[in-house]
C-alpha cells in the first residue's frame, strides 16, 4: 500500500518536473527563435536588397533611376520604411527625411532609429573582377524596418509558437493521465489480490507475517536429528541382522550377505590365499546339562570376546552352529592361523567358568591352496575343516586338525 | 693547427653570410598572395635562411600597402617586393634597395603574345581607361602600341570610340575591373568582333580571347633570388607559363 502511494507520488512529481522542462525549452526556444528572425533574418533581407539595389546603380547609375528603384522596394516591402546609400562623399535615401538621422556605428547589428523604426546597416563593397585588388569597402546600405509590422510578426510567432507547445503538452498530458489511468486500475487489480490472499493466509491459520525465520530454523533442525537417528537405527538394524547378539560374533547371515556377495568374488578375483577354521566348544552339552543354559550362555559370550579379541581385524568370525565358530583367516598358511587358534585356546583355558575344570575347544582347519586347487570354493573348504573338526573330536578333543 | 683555424674561420664566415635572416610582410589576403608567401618560406628555409619578425638582413614585401608603410620607413636594410599592380607609381625602379617582381607583364609583351599565338596582324590597340588612372596607364602603354581612352564614370561612355578598333586590351584600372564594367566591356567586344586581351591572369573566366597566366612557383623563386643576389634589374618581369 505505501509503495504504491509512493509511486503515485513519483508519477505526479515526474508529470509536474516534465511539464515544467517542456514550458521552460519551448519559451526558450520561440524567444531566441524571435530574436533569430529579428537579427539575422532581417540582416540577410537588408543584404540581398543592397546587393540588388547597388547592382541596378552600377549598371545603371541614374540618380533618377536609382531613386525610383528605392521608391518601388520600400513601397513593395511592407515592413520596409526607407533606404539609405551612405558612403563618404553623400548620403542618398528615401524618404529623404532620413537623411542625417541613420548612422551606422555597428555592422549586421539592429538598432533603435525612433519608437516605430529599427534600422540596420550592411557594408557595401567595391567588388572587382580579379584577386589583385582587393575589395574596399565604398560606405553602407542601410534598411529602415517599422518596428509594428516587426512586432506584429514577432507576437504572431510567439503565439504561434505557444499554441504548437499548448497543443503538443495538452495531448502529452492526456496521454500521461490516460496510460496512469490504464496503470492504476491494473494496480488496483493487484491490490485486491494482495488483500484477498492475505485473508485466505489466515483462514487457515497461517498467518503469513508472524511466520518467523527461527523456527524454520528449528524445524530443519529436527528433520535433520530425526534424519540422523534414522540413520543410526538403519545402521543398527543391519549390524543387529548380521550380529549374533550373545557372542558379539558374526550370524550364518552374514555369510549370506557379505561373503557370498563381496567376499567370495574378491577371492576368486585376486586368488589370494585363505584358510577357514572351525572351533566347537569340547563337552558343551555337559555344561548346558549340569550348569544350566545360562552357564552355557556364560562360556559362549566369554569365548566370542576371546576370539573378537586374539584375532586380526581382517579376520572374519562366524558363529556357525550352537557352540561351533566359524573363522576365516585371509592368511598365507594354515600354521599361521593354527597360532591364532592357539592363542584363543590359551586363553579360554586360563578362564575359570566355575564349572571345576577348563574350558577347550577342538578345530578343524583347511586352506586355499593347499586344500583346494581353485579359489571360491569356501563350502568346500568348511566342509574339509568340519571333517577335521571330527577327526579332532574323535582323536580325543582339545586339538587341532590341519590335514 | 693554424691553417685549420683559419680555414673554419673562414668556412664559418661564408656560410654566415650566404645565411641570411629573412621578413616577410605580406599585406594581401589574397590567396595568390598567400600562396607565393608559403613557397617562399619554404624555398628560404630549403637554402638555410631564417625567416623572422624583426632585425632582419632581407625585408620580403607583399602587396601595394605593404610597400606605402615599408616607403615611410628609412631603412638601409634589401626589400624585395611582389604583388604591387605599378611599382613605377611610388618611384620603386628608382629607389635605393628595393628590387621587385612584376605581378602582371608589361602591356606589350602581352600584345606581343597575343599576336604571335593568335596569328594576328599588328594594328593599334584601344585600352579603356579611367581619367584618374591616364597618368599611371602612360607610363606603362607605348603609345606607338596602344591609344589610350579616357572615361570618366564607365566605360560604357566610350563603347561607339572602341568600335574603331580592332583590339581592346584590359589594363589594371579599378574602375574597368569592377565586375559590373567588365562584363559589360567583355560583352560589347564579343559582339563586335573586337579582340580583347589582358595580362591579368585571373580574368580568364570572363571569356576573354588571350589572357597571360602567372607561373607562381617561378614568382617565389625569382624573389628567393632577389634575397640572395644583387640583380641588374631593379624590376624583374612577371613569369609566365609558357603556352
Amino acid at each position: 500500500m505505501k509503495s504504491f502511494r509512493r509511486l503515485l507520488a513519483l508519477q505526479v512529481a515526474i508529470l509536474i518536473v516534465g511539464i515544467l522542462t517542456f514550458i521552460t525549452f519551448s519559451g526558450i526556444s520561440i524567444l531566441k527563435l524571435a530574436s533569430i528572425y529579428e537579427k539575422k533574418h532581417l540582416s540577410q533581407i537588408s543584404t540581398i536588397l543592397a546587393k540588388n539595389i547597388k547592382l541596378i546603380t552600377e549598371l545603371y547609375p541614374n540618380k533618377y533611376l536609382i531613386k525610383e528603384t528605392m521608391k518601388k522596394v520600400v513601397n513593395e516591402i511592407p515592413a520596409l520604411d526607407g533606404i539609405c546609400f551612405l558612403n563618404e562623399s553623400k548620403e542618398f535615401c528615401y524618404p529623404k527625411h532620413l537623411i542625417g538621422k541613420v548612422r551606422c556605428k555597428k555592422e549586421y547589428e539592429i538598432a533603435q532609429l525612433s519608437e516605430d523604426n529599427i534600422y540596420i546597416c550592411i557594408p557595401i563593397y567595391e567588388e572587382y573582377a580579379t584577386q589583385f585588388l582587393e575589395k574596399k569597402k565604398e560606405g553602407y546600405f542601410v534598411a529602415v524596418f517599422n518596428n509594428k509590422h516587426i512586432n506584429q510578426f514577432k507576437n504572431f510567432w510567439i503565439l504561434t509558437g505557444i499554441l504548437i507547445s499548448m497543443f503538443f503538452l495538452i495531448t502529452g498530458i492526456l496521454v500521461i493521465v490516460s496510460i496512469w489511468i490504464d496503470v492504476n486500475v491494473d494496480f488496483n487489480k493487484l491490490r485486491k489480490f494482495i488483500s484477498e490472499l492475505k485473508s485466505n493466509i489466515k483462514q487457515s491459520d497461517m498467518n503469513i507475517n508472524d511466520f518467523k525465520v527461527e523456527e524454520i530454523r528449528r524445524t530443519a533442525e529436527l528433520i535433520l536429528k530425526l534424519t540422523e537417528k534414522i540413520s543410526k537405527l538403519n545402521d543398527r538394524i543391519k549390524k543387529l541382522a548380521i550380529t549374533d547378539p550373545l557372542t558379539g560374533l558374526f550370524n550364518r547371515n552374514y555369510i549370506n550377505m557379505f561373503i557370498k556377495t563381496s567376499y567370495i568374488p574378491l577371492w576368486k578375483r585376486r586368488k589370494f590365499p585363505l584358510t577357514v577354521a572351525i572351533l566347537d566348544i569340547d563337552n558343551f552339552k555337559s555344561i548346558n546339562d549340569i550348569y544350566g543354559h545360562m552357564k552355557g550362555d556364560e562360556v559362549l559370550k566369554k569365548f566370542g570376546q576371546i576370539i573378537r579379541k586374539t584375532i586380526r581385524n581382517s579376520d572374519i568370525p562366524i558363529r556357525f552352529g550352537g557352540e561351533e565358530v566359524l573363522i576365516i583367516f585371509p592368511s598365507p598358511t594354515k600354521e599361521q592361523a593354527l597360532t591364532a587358534i592357539k592363542r584363543i585356546r590359551e586363553q579360554l583355558i586360563k578362564e575359570n567358568f566355575g564349572i571345576g575344570r577348563p574350558v577347550t575347544f577342538s578345530s578343524g582347519l583347511s586352506g586355499f591352496p593347499s586344500d583346494i586347487d581353485s579359489p571360491g570354493d569356501l563350502e568346500k573348504l568348511i566342509e574339509i575343516a568340519d571333517q577335521r573338526l571330527y577327526k579332532a573330536k574323535k582323536l580325543g578333543k582339545n586339538r587341532d586338525i590341519i590335514d | 693547427m693554424v691553417k685549420l683555424a683559419i680555414f673554419l674561420l673562414v668556412f664559418a664566415f661564408e656560410v654566415s653570410s650566404h645565411a641570411a635572416d629573412v621578413c616577410i610582410v605580406n599585406s594581401y589576403s589574397i590567396p595568390p598572395a598567400r600562396r607565393v608567401e608559403t613557397r617562399v618560406q619554404e624555398i628560404l628555409k630549403k637554402h638555410g635562411h631564417r625567416i623572422v619578425n624583426r632585425n632582419c638582413r632581407v625585408k620580403i614585401l607583399i602587396g601595394t600597402p605593404a610597400i606605402v608603410e615599408e616607403l615611410k620607413k628609412s631603412s638601409a636594410y634589401k626589400k624585395v617586393y611582389s604583388f604591387v599592380l605599378f611599382p613605377e607609381k611610388f618611384g620603386l625602379e628608382k629607389e635605393k634597395n628595393f628590387y621587385g617582381v612584376r605581378v602582371f607583364p608589361l602591356p606589350e609583351k602581352t600584345y606581343k603574345r597575343l599576336i604571335r599565338k593568335l596569328y594576328l596582324e599588328k594594328k593599334k590597340v584601344a585600352v579603356p581607361i579611367s581619367d584618374s588612372m591616364i597618368s599611371i596607364a602612360k607610363i606603362y602603354l607605348p603609345e606607338d602600341t596602344f591609344s589610350i581612352i579616357p572615361f570618366n564614370n564607365s566605360p560604357m561612355e566610350i563603347f561607339g570610340s572602341l568600335l574603331k578598333y580592332k583590339y581592346v586590351y584590359i589594363f589594371p584600372d579599378p574602375k574597368i575591373l569592377k565586375l559590373v564594367n567588365i562584363t559589360n566591356l567583355v560583352n560589347f567586344c564579343k559582339d563586335n568582333n573586337l579582340i580583347i586581351f589582358s595580362g591579368l591572369g585571373d580574368l580568364s573566366k570572363f571569356d576573354l580571347d588571350y589572357v597571360d597566366k602567372i607561373d607562381y612557383e617561378k614568382l617565389a623563386e625569382e624573389l628567393v633570388f632577389l634575397v640572395e643576389n644583387d640583380s641588374g634589374k631593379r624590376i624583374l618581369p612577371c613569369p609566365c607559363k609558357e603556352e
